[in-house]
């Protein structure tokens, strides 16, 4: 069953995203998508997802070399708009990254990405289905929930501020997966294919009761 | 991390079939095929057709069957060229599927690690037993040779499809996982020969397997999948319970 | 996608699954037929067949039966249960596997084999579990009868398990006899477990469990590797010249045997064939919304292999009553299934594959029927 009310989000692709998939599940839920072609469409639309997968450094070129990287600044933490990251979309938006050599981010959440590899105790990236544990209520998951969600990265964040910590999963240590921010949500895994649970989230971030 | 129950649906010319030994034998309707019990889809066409038209109906029967899932979904077949990549991705792929069978397709798997990340690619090998095959000889390269060769340079996963066993419902191939096991930290997924629970348990028992595909045209409809996961969720195995 | 393709000598197409049509033309079937006429040595067969099952026999096998006959009642099982009898004088127990929906000729039939003179044992699963299956499967994989080809393989190996006789028959080998996949060199000869699970059911009993099925429902499908294991099975058409013709002429001399008493039977030209349960209309219905090809076809495909059908009047029978619709058979179909008509042909509908059919001015239509010019 799907909301039938229809809406629309604004989507802007970091890396080579998933937007094809993204939009797919989006349309299951009678949710339009209008991709942002430049700067000020950020703070025309209600709502925002970031979704991505690739690398760091190249996302932050881009972001950066088109104008959005202040835009975004703006929309998150001064106007405080709903905002979704997810994996490498949800990256980008903490302090830091250090895939290579360091590199800004867009700032949002204090903090850095760093390879899994060289924090936690695992030689493998963290792909496929983990446990996500709620540690701070959001998006209508209450604290201390648990559900299953799908991972596809090797970088993970390093929240500094562990008010912004709403979620965690454990792959050779703890680290976090849900950050928020005002309405800014940094989600590690990705809702769009997460089945059930995922489309609560997509449809809670949207601000509609998931039916 | 849980272990992942994979379908994979083969599409032959756009319609979906069930192989032995790598050649297509049985073709059927994909109305019944469930994604609801699964926890990642793999699609891969078979036809060995590289044109154009022939993949863009492969990315329809994909959008049919996908149309109400939210799930992981790789494809593969026929990725030759790194732009063969790019209309995969707009069939909605999150993972791409690469025969690195052949020492020849190790570049191809740089540039695609490069481009679009590890977590993209999956690497495919096909083998007979210890061997490296293909649909029309064994050689005599040894599995665990060519996994050494490869080292680092592949996909997050590598997918052993065992020429061997594909079709016979016997049961998967777990003596080369076992060899792999001593020479290889990658994570394998096994195809070819998942008759019933027992095969599947005995697989995702092994560290080094993340996941296990069941290709069996009878397998991928509802009943069969879910039952399969309640029981081996009820167990001490690390299978989503959904 | 691949345009169906006729074969040059008996018409099956390449949509029959395992089928392999070669260059030439012809079948994988056809070309094992031609094959078989040059075999002489029937005699040599047999005495291997004697031997077999001599050295089969070991200090505690059944001092009172040679072997198990997996048995219909049909034509077919019982021209090999009378053969072993008068000309090998072995005594089998004939083991039926129940029809799904028993019919007056499959009943009149068996009974006259045990007015002749034969034991036998009929197995009947619960019909609460089997018609369960029936309909998952029917609407699942288009076939009613998958619990059914395991039942039948089933039965046979716990029962020649049970009464301890080492050997088992059935017919004839489908895959090569029709068109299909051979899978080494014993498969014409032996039945194994390989060709029991991929073949002839598809999959593995074991994972039909469900919220309705438990797995004690599934024993009388559950192939036992140990009994097995105590067996051997083997086709009678591998050691006696095989002809459906032949056989039914020895039966009606035999025994009282009734055909079809509606006359032809649905969908062919015959009225002699698989007449002992009335979902064989629905099965053999479903092959044709499957693959294309019927009941009608499959019969005269036999028929020209044997040399005594030309292509013109299969090509006749093939256009006047391949894929005709069981009519007269839904009733009793749909009651057991627990359906409605309208709801079984939306089923059987969801069947058609694309690259078979199309639907054209409101009907169904083979997207590449048999032309005259195929003839």
């Amino acid at each position: 069953m799907s909301n039938a009310q229809t809406q629309t989000v604004g989507v802007l692709e970091v890396g080579f995203g998933n937007l094809p998939s993204l939009s797919r599940v989006l349309k299951q839920r009678n949710i339009a998508v209008q991709e942002i072609v430049q700067p000020n469409d950020l703070l025309e639309i209600d709502y925002l997802i970031l979704p991505g997968v690739g690398a760091f450094n190249s996302a932050m070129d881009f972001l950066d070399k088109y104008g959005f990287t202040e835009v975004l600044r703006y929309r998150c933490l001064e106007k405080k708009m709903p905002t979704l990251g997810i994996c490498l979309g949800a990256q980008i938006l903490l302090d830091r990254g250090f895939e290579g050599e360091m590199r800004a981010g867009v700032g949002i959440f204090r903090g850095q990405v760093v390879d899994s590899v060289k924090v936690l105790d695992v030689n493998r990236s963290h792909n496929g289905w983990d446990v996500v544990e709620v540690t701070k209520e959001v998006l209508a998951f209450p604290n201390g929930s648990r559900f299953d969600a799908y991972f596809n990265h090797n970088f993970i964040f390093e929240a500094l501020d562990a008010r912004d910590v709403c979620a965690v999963s454990d792959f050779g240590g703890v680290f976090p997966v849900i950050l928020k921010k005002y309405e800014t949500y940094a989600v590690q895994f990705h809702p769009e294919k997460s089945q059930l649970v995922g489309l609560k989230l997509l449809e809670e971030f949207l601000g509609r009761p998931y039916v | 991390m849980y272990k992942r129950i994979i379908g994979l649906v083969l599409l032959d010319n756009s319609i979906f079939c069930r192989t032995r030994n790598f050649v297509a034998d049985y073709h059927y309707i994909n109305k019944f095929i469930d994604t609801r019990y699964f926890d990642e889809m793999v699609f891969i066409d078979v036809s060995g057709d590289q044109a154009i038209p022939n993949k863009l109906i492969f990315g329809r029967a994909i959008e049919e069957v996908t149309e109400h899932s939210q799930l992981p979904i790789t494809i593969g077949g026929g990725i030759r060229h790194i732009d063969d990549i790019e209309l995969f991705r707009t069939f909605g792929a999150d993972r791409y599927v690469i025969n690195q069978t052949d020492p020849e397709s190790d570049l191809l798997i740089s540039e695609s690690v490069r481009k679009y990340g590890r977590s993209s690619v999956v690497s495919t090998i096909n083998h007979w037993g210890p061997f490296i095959a293909t649909r029309d000889c064994i050689t005599e390269i040894k599995l665990v040779d060519r996994i050494k060769e490869i080292g680092i340079n592949c996909g997050s996963d590598i997918l052993l499809n065992s020429i061997e066993r594909d079709g016979t419902l016997r049961g998967l191939d777990l003596a080369v996982i076992d060899d792999l096991a001593e020479i290889s930290e990658s994570s394998f997924i096994l195809s070819g020969g998942l008759g019933n629970i027992d095969h599947l348990r005995a697989a995702l028992e092994r560290e080094n397997v993340v996941g296990v595909c069941t290709s069996n045209v009878y397998h991928l409809t509802t009943n069969t999948i879910s039952n399969w996961r309640t029981t081996l969720a009820s167990g001490d195995l690390m299978v989503r319970a959904i | 996608m691949k345009r169906m393709q006729y074969c040059k000598g008996c018409f099956m197409p390449s949509t029959r699954p395992r089928m392999v049509i070669n260059e030439s033309g012809f079948c994988n079937g056809c070309v094992y037929n031609k094959a078989r006429k040059e075999i002489t040595d029937w005699d040599h067969r047999k005495s291997e067949l004697i031997e077999i099952i001599r050295s089969n026999r070991r200090g505690d096998s059944n001092p009172v039966y040679d072997c198990v006959i997996g048995w219909s009642g049909g034509k077919d099982s019982s021209a090999v249960a009378l053969t072993l009898k008068k000309e090998l004088g072995l005594n089998p127990l004939l083991v039926t596997f129940a029809p799904l929906i028993p019919t007056i000729e499959g009943e009149v039939n068996r009974k006259s084999m045990l007015n002749h003179g034969f034991d036998s044992i009929l197995i009947t699963p619960s019909l609460k579990i089997s018609r369960y299956l029936s309909k998952r499967f029917l609407i699942e994989r288009g076939d009613p009868k998958v619990h059914w080809n395991a039942g039948i393989n089933a039965a046979t190996i716990n029962v020649a398990a049970a009464y301890k006789i080492p050997t088992v028959f059935y017919s004839e080998h489908g895959e090569s006899e029709y068109g299909g996949r051979v899978l080494n060199d014993m498969s014409t000869m032996e039945r194994s477990l390989d060709e029991i699970l991929e073949n002839q059911i598809g999959d593995d009993p074991r994972n039909w469990i469900d919220n309705f099925v438990s797995q004690p429902d599934l024993e009388p499908y559950i192939i036992n590797e140990d009994n097995m294991s105590q067996l051997r099975i083997l086709y009678f058409a591998h050691f006696f010249p095989w002809d459906v013709v032949n056989n039914l002429n020895l039966v009606e001399s035999e025994v009282e045997f009734m055909r079809n008493r509606r006359g032809r039977t649905y969908g062919t030209f015959t009225d002699f064939d698989s007449l002992d349960d009335v979902m064989d209309d629905l099965y053999y219905y479903m092959q044709y919304i499957k693959f294309g090809f019927g009941r009608c076809l499959r019969d005269c495909a036999r028929q020209i292999q044997r040399g005594r059908m030309t292509r013109q009047e299969a090509y006749s029978y093939i256009n006047d009553f391949d894929g005709e619709l069981p009519k007269e058979s839904l009733e009793s179909i749909c009651s057991y299934l627990q359906i409605s008509e309208e709801r079984l042909i939306e089923i059987v509908d969801l069947h058609r594959r694309p690259d078979v059919w199309d639907f054209l001015n409101g009907e169904w239509q083979l997207v590449a029927p048999l032309k005259t010019e195929e003839i």
